[in-house]
């Protein structure tokens, strides 16, 4: 049995949902505003489970409380909006226990201002094909908190490196002059502890891990103790990997930076050629475990498909865009023609203008 | 031996007679161009020949060369074709100095002198006669213009012999009698040749800055338009400076070179 929870508004016992532009709590039908922390809680025991054929696909049903219509959730989902009455429910067995988030960014940025930095990111893209801005319309938009582990974390990197102080001077000779070096060669170490603050890494196979990484960066300062109520209206994930886990990708991100950071500890040298580097997480505080705000945008061209991410916080966005290759050769084309045209001409007028000049002033 | 001496005495007077008499014209004829200037007075005949190296800039064989090639033009043309080098200008124009040269030498009534000063590599074309016709001013540019490398690099004998500077005086003197006017420099610059050299070098010319740009301009856009995301460094969660723990330098060796830069590079 799982427990859906539903926020109710005091006054009409409407459905209320998180309000980005004032970060409380508002009733669509009404229009009262509270406090997150004054929010009434219905909860009710969804009678329908995880049916046979359900199993098979790993997803699972649920009935709404407001229409009675079925709300269908794969593993991971931990709040989503009714597609029949667009009531917010929030999923509690999703959110309980090992997968309640310790912290929670709140949506700062309404849906209208992502869609405005959609068109607002189309701009200035010249080979963007005109009918994909121009017919552009959007499938679907939706505000999902993206599970994070933020790690707080030092890591120790050791390298070892040939660096060379060098001295040169001049000696003339008859046709020409020897330059001659004096190298002191050294054999140098150095280990040092770096330490990183909150590096966020999605937790959610569904989001690609490059595009996140766009996102960033998050302000952790923003960050609140978890409370369900802001997931009311928005969708939420829980995480699909554990903190342990992704280790490997924190280490990934950390060790070119590592390596730079250890490498401008060298000083005096003229030289210095890297020989050896490694890194390890030498100690790491236990992983944050926090739902990030994303607008997730999607949008079809042609027969291809293609998600835009913005960060529900700073309003940044990241996503491929198509080109019009039709419209890249056209432009290449006209540029060669254009600047081409214009050398030629400049080069022709330049030689005749010599040419009389000549006779001007030879 | 009274007989005898009368005739010595006869003989050797003649001879002194003669002598007098001859004088002024040898004198004459040992007088150089500048002596008739002085004296502002114009030689009968000429008596300078078609080549004066004053500077002695020439070398035997370019001597050679050259004097035969503008002895045999002006032969060939009927107009005296002459080559003047001198050390410097003095208190002259180089145009003063070549008209006069030309003037106090006795050159034919029609005739083109060039005139090269060495000590500043000022030049000038004094023409005369039906010359002032064939030699327009256009043309005496011209002329230079196409021997101007040559004199640069002292080339004489292609700057003045044939191929250089008879070779366009020939080419003006043959078309002004067959056309009764001076030759096109417009026609010589301006031929089919030259005007399609100058089209593909202007389009080769274009078509490289214009794919240059373009390809610049190609790759601003390109960039301007995201693709797959690459990594983001961590370095934004840099939590301060790096704590050394442990570090050495330890000394390993000596090395020393040399290297020979020839000043010829």
């Amino acid at each position: 049995m799982t427990e859906i929870i539903q926020y109710k508004c005091p006054n009409c016992g409407g459905r209320v949902e998180f309000n980005s532009s004032t970060q409380n709590m508002k009733c669509p039908y009404c229009d009262s505003e509270f406090a997150v922390e004054e929010a009434s809680v219905e909860k009710e025991q969804s009678a329908k489970g995880t049916s046979i054929k359900d199993m098979e696909t790993g997803l699972k049903t649920y009935i709404c409380q407001s229409c009675g219509g079925e709300l269908v959730t794969d593993e991971s989902t931990s709040a989503a909006v009714c597609p029949f009455c667009e009531s917010p429910v929030v999923l509690s067995e999703r959110i309980s226990g090992a997968f309640r988030p310790d912290q929670l960014i709140p949506f700062k940025i309404s849906k209208e201002a992502a869609q405005k930095a959609l068109l607002e990111y189309y701009k200035g893209k010249i080979y963007l094909p005109d009918a994909f801005v121009e017919k552009n319309h959007l499938d679907e938009i939706k505000g999902v908190y993206v599970p994070y582990w933020v790690y707080n974390l030092t890591a120790t990197a050791q390298g070892g490196y040939k660096c060379r102080k060098e001295t040169s001077h001049r000696r003339e000779d008859r046709d020409g002059y020897w330059v001659i070096t004096d190298s002191a060669v050294y054999d140098v170490m150095r280990t040092g502890n770096i330490r990183f603050k909150n590096i966020p890494v999605d937790a959610s196979p569904k989001m690609d891990d490059r595009t996140m990484e766009a996102l960033e960066p998050f302000d952790f300062r923003g960050a609140v103790p978890f409370d369900a109520a802001y997931l009311s209206g928005f969708s939420a994930d829980r995480y699909d990997e554990t903190g342990g886990a992704l280790m490997s990708r924190v280490k990934d991100r950390i060790e070119k930076d590592c390596t730079y950071a250890l490498a401008q500890t060298i000083r005096g040298y003229d030289t210095a050629e890297n020989t050896s580097i490694e890194v390890s997480i030498s100690q790491a505080e236990k992983p944050i475990y926090m739902l990030c705000p994303v607008w997730i945008l999607n949008t079809s061209f042609g027969d291809e498909k293609y998600r835009f991410v913005v960060n529900g916080q700073t309003g940044k966005i990241a996503g491929k865009l198509p080109i019009d290759v039709k419209k890249k050769r056209k432009m290449f084309r006209k540029d060669f023609f254009l600047f081409g045209g214009i050398a030629a001409v400049i080069w022709a007028i330049i030689w005749i203008v010599d040419e009389i000049g000549w006779w001007l002033f030879p | 031996m009274k007989k005898g001496t009368k005739l010595i005495s006869v003989t050797l007077g003649l001879i002194l007679i003669f002598s007098v008499a001859l004088l002024p014209s040898i004198s004459v004829f040992a007088d150089g161009w500048r002596d008739y200037r002085d004296r502002d007075e114009v030689p009968s005949e000429r008596i300078s020949p078609y080549l004066i190296d004053e500077a002695n800039a020439l070398s035997s064989i370019d001597d050679m060369m050259i004097e035969m090639a503008v002895t045999a033009d002006s032969d060939e043309y009927n107009y005296d074709i002459v080559v003047v080098i001198v050390e410097g200008l003095g208190d002259y124009t180089a145009q003063e100095l070549a008209d006069d040269c030309y003037k106090y030498s006795g050159f034919a009534e029609n005739g083109i002198l060039f005139l090269l000063s060495m000590e500043n590599r000022e030049w000038a074309i004094s023409v005369a006669g039906e010359a002032v016709n064939a030699f327009p001013e256009t043309y005496q540019k011209h002329m230079y213009r196409a021997m101007k490398e040559d004199l640069e690099n002292d080339d004489w004998t292609s700057a003045f012999s044939f191929g250089g500077f008879t070779f366009w005086c020939g080419t003006a003197i043959r078309a002004y009698e067959e056309n009764g006017t001076a030759y096109s420099v417009w026609r010589d610059s301006m031929d089919r040749e030259y005007i399609v050299k100058v089209i593909i070098t202007a389009v080769l010319c274009g078509a490289m800055v214009g794919a240059v740009f373009a390809l610049i301009k190609k790759l601003l856009r390109e960039r301007n338009m995201p693709g797959a995301e690459v990594g983001v460094s961590a370095r934004q969660y840099m939590d301060g400076r790096v704590e050394l723990v442990d570090q050495y330098d330890r000394f390993v060796r000596n090395e020393h070179s040399e290297h020979f830069v020839s000043r010829e590079k």
